[in-house]
């Protein structure tokens, strides 16, 4: 017998809907359905969606629960439904990258990611929204796509982050089960942050490009946005792996892994970066170390781990000038791009094409120097942790650099001391290919929440995994519902 | 509405001015400093705090300079005031890097390679991994690699 289609249901996780569908409890229809009515409903609210694929979806959510009636069940994501960022090709469906110079932009082929995730069952029920180009031109205002602010359903008065926004909003807000995001610089651990979701940056490499709109060709990844770290894991375990037409993928297979054995004792080591909560809003902090109690309960924890201090802000930004600029030549050539939404991204275009080449190489040369000294930090360590973000959600409305004056570099606790600048720890790892994952850890101002972040060395997914699993088996912040109904 | 600089004969320069400027920029010694940082989610940076000599400005001034002879036309004065600053700042960034003593076999985090990515080996051409999606191209490989095997006599 189908269950009716409730709020507890809507907000289960992937593995806890696969269990239903798999013992034929749920219905993939009455599911899809259920999520599509919630897009129409809350989508427009959270400025999370692009296109509602009602038909499509219905369609493949049929065909799903035939063949699982007839006991052809493909795996944990056969009939689930979800999201892909809108800059994941989609074929017949518009891609429009979030810039209303593209909203008519339409492609005949679907992203690698897109035929690995129908090959594996799962239900593609809409194009969210993202920040225009995912950024790269240098927005400095929520409102940055045709489709207007991404909101966090825990306060829509308040950014959803980006360039991930319609998958952070749509995925909190459960009007998908899980969705796709792309990271440059931390555009997928941002919206998890601020919305609440566990989100992972695979390591570069890990999940194919092809398909996928290009921002800077050597930082792009694309990784899962779901309700908890093991949804991460099976979504990522169903888009990871080589792919003949990106080359840039991996030969490494990703396995799955196994995340339902809890063992007693500490069998992680894990480091927190020092001065990571130098420039943070109090919550932040008190949340930050709060998860720190939880995790020594079960990981060795080396409690100020100096982090390489190199000019990490300075390499991705000329990266993704440079290749960002390139990327986009069309828009700017044609002056396309002074139609984009964000006051900064109509100019910003311009002044990345002036990057000079020697800068980029030099960029590129200095970063691989960077990538063999966080690999040798990172070698000692299952993960590195650090809050995910500075400060809760921006308010709509306000430029992002006066968004929380407060938090400028201070001077530590001796006045005559010189301020602290925090590691940069979400470029860097960006810089080295290195993945991350970010979960919630509990809520600041105006009730939005807080994230920490467990990053490790490249390939390490699975122990990031595992180590996030562990910390929300001990927690239960991935489980509160946002108020997005009120 | 604002007139472009382009349109605006009180601000065209002579070839001779922009010359100056470019030879002003080239002349100015390049001093480390520390860049700011752009991030694709959209964070705004800490910027470090300005000197008062600035020798990133002429050199600013001179790229901006070749933004707006190509692409004036769709810019307007503010625009390109908020484009001489990014471009500074880039550049302060791009200065910040000269720090790094680097010797000729660092190479860049890219390489090239003679051989043609798997994608494009064989009969299928870039146009049809473009606009097929890769999809005919890689059932064409997939096609040519089971005769392939066909063809083989099989080992005992």
């Amino acid at each position: 017998m189908p269950k009716e289609i409730t709020d507890d249901i809507l907000y289960s996780s992937v593995h806890e809907l696969a269990a239903l569908i798999r013992t034929r409890q749920l219905s993939p229809v009455t599911l899809a359905e259920g999520y599509l009515d919630r897009l129409e409903r809350l989508g427009p609210k959270l400025g999370a969606v692009v296109t509602v694929m009602r038909e499509q979806a219905v369609k493949e959510a049929r065909q799903a629960e035939t063949e699982i009636r007839a006991g052809r069940y493909r795996g944990p994501l056969h009939g689930i439904p979800y999201g892909a960022k809108d800059l994941l090709a989609t074929a017949g469906i518009p891609t429009t990258w979030g810039a209303e110079p593209l909203k008519a932009q339409v492609f005949n082929y679907d992203a690698t990611v897109v035929k690995r995730l129908r090959a594996a069952g799962a239900v593609l029920i809409a194009k969210l929204a993202m920040v225009e180009l995912a950024g790269g031109f240098g927005y400095n205002n929520a409102d940055a796509s045709f489709t207007g602010p991404g909101r966090t359903p825990w306060n829509i008065n308040y950014w959803s982050g980006g360039s991930s926004s319609g998958p952070g909003a749509a995925t909190a807000g459960a009007l998908v089960a899980f969705a796709i995001g792309s990271e440059t610089s931390g555009s997928i651990i941002t919206p998890s942050a601020y919305c609440g979701l566990s989100g992972l940056r695979p390591t570069y490499g890990r999940v194919s490009r092809f398909g996928a709109m290009a921002l800077s060709w050597t930082l792009d990844k694309l990784g899962p946005m779901c309700r908890t770290a093991m949804d991460c894991g099976l979504v990522l375990a169903g888009i990871a792996g080589y792919d003949r037409l990106d080359p840039t993928s991996a030969r490494r297979k990703f396995a799955y892994p196994d995340l339902s054995t809890r063992r007693g004792g500490k069998h992680f080591r894990i480091g927190v970066i020092k001065h990571s909560t130098a420039v943070v809003q109090p919550e932040v902090k008190t949340n930050f170390e709060a998860s720190l109690k939880v995790l020594g309960e079960f990981c060795d924890i080396d409690d100020a781990v100096g982090f390489p201090d190199l000019p990490y802000g300075p390499v991705v930004s000329l990266i993704v000038s440079a290749e960002g600029a390139s990327a986009f030549g069309d828009l700017i050539h044609t002056g396309a791009a002074t139609r984009l939404r964000a006051a900064n991204d109509r100019w910003g275009g311009y002044a990345s094409s002036m990057v000079l080449a020697v800068d980029y190489l030099k960029a590129m040369r200095v970063r691989v120097r960077m990538q063999r000294e966080l690999d040798a930090l990172y070698a000692n360590y299952d993960a590195l942790v650090a809050p995910s973000r500075g400060s809760v959600a921006y308010p709509i409305g306000v430029d992002f650099d006066k968004a929380y004056p407060e938090l400028s570099a201070r001077p530590s606790a001796a006045t005559s001391a010189p301020p602290v600048t925090p590691p940069a720890v979400i470029p860097a790892g960006n810089i080295a290919g290195q993945p991350a994952i970010s979960v919630p850890n509990g809520f600041g101002a105006n009730h939005l929440p807080t994230g920490i972040q467990f990053t490790g060395r490249a390939w390490s997914e699975a122990k990031l995994l595992a180590i996030a699993h562990a910390y929300q088996q001990a927690t239960d912040w991935h489980k509160q519902r946002p108020p997005v109904e009120d | 509405m604002t007139k472009l600089k382009s349109q605006d004969k009180s601000f065209r320069r002579t070839r001779r001015e922009f010359a100056k400027s470019l030879a002003v920029a080239a002349a100015t010694p390049l001093v480390a400093r520390a860049g700011g940082a752009l991030e694709a989610d959209g964070a705004a940076a800490q910027q470090p705090p300005q000197s008062t000599a600035n020798p990133f400005a002429p050199q600013a001034e001179a790229l901006t300079e070749v933004v707006r002879r190509r692409y004036g036309q769709y810019l307007n004065d503010e625009q390109l005031e908020a484009v001489k600053r990014s471009i500074e700042r880039a550049l302060r960034g791009g200065d910040t890097l000269h720090k790094f003593a680097l010797t000729n076999g660092d190479e860049p985090a890219f390489t090239f390679s003679a051989d043609l990515p798997e994608a494009f080996a064989g009969a299928a051409k870039q146009s049809e991994i473009d606009h097929t999606g890769g999809d005919r191209a890689a059932r064409e490989h997939q096609e040519e690699s089971r005769r392939r095997k066909k063809r083989q006599p099989r080992r005992n």
